[in-house]
């Protein structure tokens, strides 16, 4: 019981101090949902019609067919016709047109006497992705137009060909929306920015204006001192998530199949890890700039990047792969898109969790032993 | 004369703190280096697990063929369906396929056999994209089992303009240099000037005879040198540790580089003019610039598939026109002709961002 009444006044003082800081409040509760807002519609790389312009040198019935069809087609938009090729990449260069279908002349020609002829496919590869996947439509409809060609002249029903086809079914996300995939990444960036940023934040604050020495020099302890100090900020972590999960399950739809329970079993751990990780940047910063610049550059972003919030891990080189095993993030993210698209229970994510709660551990009780050191 | 002095009192301050120059000038770079090696949206080495019900040479040779290039990796075999689920829910695997027994028998009697694929679709991108590749290796496999086809009466030759490898590392390198570039310049500038009004020294400067105009250009100018320091550094790194290579002119690129740090450095001028201490005017800075930078600037999510709303928040940032000049001029080799509109975007937000600091120091709000 003695030991409550100076923690309970401690976080008092502490939920006081954040309340008169006319901009944490927003900066706590606002800032995460909007985030949540702006990511949520924003992360999206849900391809939109790739932009076409065409070239025809033939002006035969076969070539305006490849025209219509692009123009009728649901991953294309016909931006314009030009009348040369420069004039083609010109438009490609000037990023008003992703890719250009070059007709040459005699395709018709070509075509009706049954020999095989050639568009030319210009395509900006610069945005990589979404070059790829305009490739990929352009070669299904000249494939398509190769086809009906060839079944017009087809005078006999052709012998069957060899051929093996692919029957999908996709899981958990059936209409690929990418939505789903970065909303989950929100709400691990939340818990970070609030608990990480602000804890830094607040110990620093009061190392620069000499406050925490009076704290230090109270007869509470100092296990009591640190939890009043790092509690209200936890809470407010864990207020923001379940705010961010709100949102994201019922404005976004974002699907929750799996247990409520076990998000908040892996919040807890994190929690650990980057309050941790708070107190270290306090305690090696001397002021609240060295600070700032600490927990967003040599925390906060190498979290983010190997975490496979964005980028995928696979998809890293093998050297890097082992660095996002010890990355809190990475496990935190395991469990969440685990748990709300795949609705993957504990039997499944019991690795990722013990992980988390290691990492979780290990970090805490460095930060606090160095704490300790340094106040001694 | 006197925006010289003012800059000249503002560069001695910063030499005298070599630890935070350092930190202004190698950072960026740093960042680049070691966030470049994780910069791809490849997809690569997708764990695939499979369920072969043939256990023929054909079936053998199909899963051969799909593990061969470097787009999937065989997780393991699986003997039942349900071993499958448990592998996809545990999210161990994103595709696993099924052969269905027969599929070599049916071959050979000229049969059209289907493989089942089942996806996990939570990552969409990557899950569509290995699905095409996918679709495009068993159509191939099936394929080179007919032998003689006759060539399509129609194909496509492709040619593939400024990025001919399709390599997405190309692409976001350019975004990840904004980012940086534009988080350290406004963070830095805020700073130091909340810094001068916390140690009181703006008081100083403020009641001398300089004018609003020669403060706010004096201050903005030494940090737009580091910061463009900085730049070079970063476009430095870019080339000899991830080979990007700049087609266009150097000289225009370092236009470009100049317009956005200074008007960097006048957002973080007046970003500081609004707060008070300097961790409001942080979490403003880094709220204003690095989420935007990420999420809205066409950096990794283009902004064509953005809602309407978005795009026109979009509009308004500086970062926006900067990732889009360097790429045009990084990749595409693009000259003052093509990207004037980005060289004119990124002046009148810096003309807009030192006016409105000189008016906020103006009415001493600085």
């Amino acid at each position: 019981m003695s030991v409550l009444v100076p923690l309970r006044g401690l976080m008092l003082k502490e939920l006081r101090q954040i309340r008169s800081d006319r901009v944490m409040i927003p900066v706590l509760i606002v800032a995460p949902v909007l985030q949540l807002f702006i990511f949520g519609y924003a992360a999206t790389m849900d391809v939109t019609r790739a932009r076409v312009a065409v070239l025809d040198l033939d002006r035969t019935p076969e070539s305006r067919a490849v025209a219509e069809r692009l123009g009728a087609s649901d991953s294309f938009e016909l931006a314009a016709r030009v009348p040369t090729a420069d004039a083609a990449e010109a438009l490609l260069e000037r990023g008003k047109a992703d890719l250009a279908f070059i007709i040459p002349a005699g395709l018709g020609q070509a075509m009706s006497a049954g020999e095989p002829a050639e568009v030319q496919l210009l395509v900006d590869g610069t945005e990589s992705t979404s070059a790829s996947i305009g490739i990929a439509g352009a070669s299904t409809l000249i494939e398509g137009l190769a086809a009906e060609a060839e079944a017009r002249r087809a005078t006999e029903v052709e012998s069957a060909r060899a051929s093996v086809e692919v029957r999908r079914q996709v899981l958990y996300n059936p209409d690929f929306k990418s939505r789903f995939f970065m909303v989950p990444g929100v709400l691990a960036v939340v818990l970070l920015i609030v608990t990480l940023m602000a804890t830094a934040m607040a110990v620093v604050k009061e190392k620069e204006l000499g406050t925490f020495e009076m704290l230090v020099v109270t007869p509470v302890p100092r296990s009591i001192l640190l939890a009043g100090k790092l509690i209200p900020f936890a809470v407010f972590g864990l207020l923001d998530s379940v705010l961010v999960l709100l949102v994201s399950r019922f404005w976004f739809e974002v699907p929750l199949r799996g247990s409520a329970l076990l998000l908040l079993g892996a919040a807890l751990p994190t929690l650990l890890c980057t309050l941790g990780l708070g107190l270290l940047v306090s305690t090696i910063s001397r002021t609240q700039q060295q600070a700032m610049v600490t927990a967003l550059f040599l925390v906060m972003l190498p979290l983010l990047y190997f975490s496979g919030f964005i980028f995928p891990i696979e998809s890293m080189p093998r050297l890097v792969q082992p660095v996002t095993e010890v990355d809190a993030l990475t496990h935190l993210l395991g469990i969440l898109r685990g748990v709300m698209l795949r609705g993957a229970g504990l039997g499944e994510l019991w690795p990722s969790l013990a992980k988390l709660t290691a990492i979780g551990a290990i970090t805490f009780a460095a930060a606090v032993a160095l704490f300790r050191k340094r106040l001694g | 004369m006197s925006v010289a002095a003012v800059a000249h009192k503002e560069l001695r301050q910063l030499s005298r703190d070599p630890r935070s120059l350092m930190v202004l000038v190698v950072l960026p770079a740093v960042m680049t280096l070691l966030f470049g090696t994780v910069l791809s949206l490849d997809v690569r080495h997708v764990p695939i697990s499979v369920l072969d019900r043939d256990g023929t040479a054909s079936s053998r040779a199909l899963v051969a063929a799909l593990t061969s290039g470097e787009y999937f990796e065989l997780a393991g075999h699986a003997t039942s369906d349900s071993e499958l689920d448990a592998l996809l829910l545990a999210g161990k695997v994103t595709i696993a396929l099924v052969v269905p027994k027969g599929l070599e028998r049916s071959l050979v009697t000229g049969g059209r056999p289907a493989v089942r694929a089942v996806v996990d679709g939570s990552n969409a991108i990557s899950a569509q994209t290995a699905l095409g590749y996918l679709e495009q290796y068993v159509t191939d496999f099936g394929a080179r089992l007919d032998g003689e086809r006759p060539e399509p009466l129609l194909s496509a030759r492709l040619r593939v303009l400024f990025n001919p490898e399709l390599a997405s590392d190309r692409f976001l390198l350019p975004g990840l240099m904004a980012m940086i570039l534009m988080v350290s310049a406004t963070i830095a500038t805020a700073l130091s000037i909340v810094k001068e009004r916390e140690s009181g020294t703006m008081e100083q400067l403020r009641v001398s005879p300089l004018s609003a105009a020669q403060v706010v250009l004096g201050k903005a100018m030494p940090y737009s040198v580091v910061s463009l320091l900085a730049a070079v550094l970063v476009m430095a790194t870019a080339w000899l540790a991830f080979g990007l290579v700049v087609r266009g002119s150097l000289l225009l690129l370092l236009l470009l580089a100049g317009l956005f740090v200074v008007g960097a450095q006048g957002l973080g001028l007046v970003i500081s003019s609004v707060t008070r201490s300097q961790q409001v005017a942080f979490q403003l800075a880094s709220y204003s610039t690095l989420l935007p930078s990420f999420i809205i600037s066409g950096f990794v999510f283009p902004l064509r598939s953005m809602p309407r709303a978005l795009q026109l928040l979009s509009a308004v940032l500086p970062v926006r026109y900067f990732i889009s000049g360097l790429r045009g001029v990084v990749l595409k080799g693009a000259g003052l002709a093509v990207i004037w509109p980005e060289v004119a975007a990124l002046a009148l937000f810096a003309t807009a961002m030192l006016g409105l600091a000189i008016w906020r120091l103006h009415r001493s709000e600085l």
